[in-house]
């Protein structure tokens, strides 16, 4: 035998409560105007009613909201329906209500009294409204009704059917005004409702009105357009290193994978794109609709990260979660359904949600490449910025600032100097064998002369090898093909102090190998030779083998 | 006859390997396969026994429950110069990883319904984040991802 007793609920603290779960006003409203996509509406428009005597731009502005849609609208149980708290409606499939308590809940947190008229099969209802200050004086959680508005009605006999829901008596807790939440839906409800205003005939307006004496005028007006954050369509297929021209964003991921928690189920969408720096809208190599085109992408910290998608509505903006500061090109769009909602933990407000760590490690491992993509492609946009103010050549700083450096070193007792004569000569033979073409540009011609100690050029395996010149003695060629030059070198500009210290350790050491094979006679030339060739590949292939456990050493470089 | 298996040599080769205890699975990659190394992954200071005091149950011992099987990229060292091998198994190894998070469908149907039945899904607690390559050509991921498909299905099949 049960013993179960009701207990009194406190029906305004409750409202109260909802009214707090962490809605921004622009969210709220997005939240309400979620009912009218759901009810298939192709006109959708936000009213801002302004207060008689205030600007656009002053603060707490706004008398009333109103959402008006020309959905399939509700008969008058259906009403009661949505004005029940935790409504227990049964949702279409992929609907974007949860629990019942959008309307309440981002109704409350706008305003105190919250009104619903709707019209189908012709019929206009009355106007159903939930009151803070009845719900007080009742105690009790209720509707009361009222005959619809003139207004009201005139604005519902636009369509067949259709419904408004309007929220007055507002409540502010912040510095609103109505031209913020106009700016603010702008920019995030083209995004937030992507696919929904994506298809054919779908209109989406938000207006701010002033009414005097009865007769209301649209003072500002914005029509919201449907938002890609990815630019998918633009995108170039995938990412080329070799050809990219930093003009536009690159797919750089189209993927699903399985829910851990039903791996028969559903599949989860995850697709990935890397665009370009922001700085490139003002690269005087791209004509003015290419940086038009880079200033519309938005490029920075506040658009890059992951975009959650739950039944086609956004529910987190470019979330973080694990990518770095130099990471400001990434984009994500991870796109599941209501079946997900455990996996995912969406909150009542449906602005946030949380990734467990099973999931961000699938997504940190699904991304990876593209997360490097990212950063090359960033790069590219640093070569590309770099090369239109620096044109000389790799290595052509070094060898200016070096042109009379010395490379001798102090001559031993013992040394024979025909033997270093005919070991220079060895050397110089075996330096002809490499074939080099000389394709040395300098800005002035008189650095034309400088002795070129160190060149890059892309051949064989090893990161660098010494070389002799007759006349002029030692140079290194370091090689462009090795993954040193990928990680490091590529990274540093041409002719910054820290890529002149690293071109003088690799010259040091070609002139060292030189030194030694042509002084240190105590061993036959061709083994002094071989000895050093062997070394050569030994510390390239270490050297690799860092890189190789390094990838990630520049990670966090802008 | 073929003798496969001694522990006084290396096995040349570039290689991806697993490691299979219970519901961990660890995937690795070498260039050489040395009975020295498969053991230091269990050392107390090992990659495999860290993974195991991070993602495993305490009260399991793992280390007596380990099966290892290994694969060789024999196609890997023809079609590509022995500079880009040690970068291309290990763009192969990410790829590996990226299909098992994709899903884990086909591994659990053919080794865990075989070897562990109680299993019905992994944990895939190796981490490519420092080793995958940087900057290499969409081609070669194209690559990568196709060998990392047949690997799979290779396995599976075997086993």
């Amino acid at each position: 035998m049960s013993n179960f007793e009701v207990l009194p609920i406190n029906a305004d603290r409750i409202c109260e409560a909802i009214s707090k779960i962490g809605y921004k006003p622009s969210s709220a409203i997005l939240d309400i105007v979620d009912n009218s996509v759901m009810a298939n509406a192709n006109n959708i428009t936000i009213e801002l009613h302004i207060k008689d005597g205030k600007s656009l731009n002053n603060i707490q502005n706004i008398e009333k909201i109103r959402i008006v849609d020309d959905g399939t609208g509700m008969n008058v149980e259906e009403i009661k329906k949505a004005l029940e708290l935790g409504s227990d409606v049964q949702y279409s499939q992929n609907s974007l209500s949860k629990y019942g308590l959008g309307l309440k809940s981002a109704g409350f947190s706008l305003g105190n009294r919250v009104e619903v008229t709707s019209k189908q099969k012709d019929v206009i209802s009355d106007t159903f409204f939930l009151d803070r200050e009845i719900i007080r004086e009742n105690n009790k959680f209720g509707y009361s009704t009222t005959l619809s508005s003139d207004i009201i009605q005139d604005k519902l006999n636009k369509a067949e059917t259709g419904t408004i829901v309007t929220i007055s008596d507002i409540i502010y807790t912040s510095r609103v005004s109505a031209n913020k939440i106009i700016t603010d839906i702008a920019q995030k409800a083209g995004v937030s409702y992507y696919e929904y205003l994506s298809k054919e005939g779908r209109h989406f307006k938000v207006k701010i009105i002033k009414s005097k004496e009865g007769i209301e005028s649209v003072e500002k007006e914005r029509l919201i357009n449907p938002k890609d954050i990815l630019f998918w369509d633009e995108c170039y297929e995938s990412f080329k290193k070799e050809s990219y021209d930093c003009k536009k964003p690159c797919k750089a991921l189209e993927s699903e994978f399985e829910n851990p928690l039903n791996p028969e189920g559903e599949n989860i969408k995850i697709q990935v794109a890397v665009f370009p720096k922001d700085s490139m809208r003002n690269f005087v190599g791209f004509d003015e609709n290419e940086q038009k085109n880079i200033k519309k992408y938005e490029v920075g910290q506040k658009n890059a990260g992951f975009y959650f998608y739950r039944n086609g509505r956004l529910i987190k903006w470019g979330d973080k979660l694990f990518i770095g500061r130099g990471e400001l090109g990434f984009r994500a769009k991870i796109l599941f359904t209501s079946e997900h909602d455990d996996l995912f933990d969406v909150d009542v407000s449906k602005q946030h949600l949380t990734i467990s760590e099973e999931i961000e490690k699938i997504l940190m491992t699904l991304v990876s490449v593209a997360r490097g993509q990212s950063k090359d492609v960033f790069k590219k946009c640093d070569e590309l910025l770099k090369t239109s103010r620096n044109n000389g050549n790799e290595g052509a700083e070094f060898n200016v600032k070096n042109s009379v450096l010395e490379e001798e070193e102090e001559e031993g007792v013992d040394i024979d100097p025909e033997q270093v004569k005919n070991r220079k000569e060895l050397l110089e033979s075996k330096s002809d064998e490499l074939n080099l073409e000389d394709d040395s540009k300098y800005e002035d011609e008189e650095d034309k002369e400088a002795f070129r100690r160190v060149r890059y050029w892309e051949q064989g395996r090893n990161l660098w090898e010494s070389a002799t010149d007759r006349l002029e003695g030692t140079y290194v060629l370091i090689n462009r093909l090795h993954p040193f030059y990928d990680l490091v070198l590529s990274k540093l500009e041409k002719g910054s102090p820290e890529r002149q210290s690293i071109e003088a350790l690799f010259h040091a050491l070609a002139v060292g190998e030189n030194q030694t094979i042509q002084k240190f006679q105590n061993i036959d030339a061709e083994v002094a030779v071989n000895v050093f060739n062997k070394f050569s590949r030994s510390s390239s292939h270490q050297v690799d083998n860092w890189v190789n456990n390094n990838w990630s050493l520049f990670e966090d470089e802008d | 006859m073929k003798i496969k298996g001694f522990n006084n040599y290396d096995l040349e080769g570039s290689f991806v390997y697993f490691i299979f205890s219970k519901d961990l699975l660890y995937i690795g990659e070498t260039q050489k396969i040395t009975f020295s190394r498969w053991v230091q992954h269990f050392y107390k200071s090992g990659t495999f026994t860290k993974k195991i005091k991070r993602y495993g149950d305490s009260d399991f011992d793992y280390v007596s429950r380990i099966n290892l099987l290994s694969v060789e990229l024999t196609d890997l060292r023809t079609d590509f110069p022995e500079i880009r091998w040690k970068t291309l198994t290990q763009a192969i190894e990410h790829s590996v990883h990226t299909e098992l998070c994709k899903s884990q469908g086909n591994l659990i149907k053919s080794y865990y319904e075989k070897y562990e039945p109680e299993i019905s899904r992994f944990q895939l607690v190796s981490d490519t984040s420092k080793t995958c390559p940087r900057g290499i050509p969409q081609s070669d991921w194209n690559y990568a991802n196709a060998y990392a498909k047949k690997i799979l299905k290779e396995v599976c099949d075997y086993i």
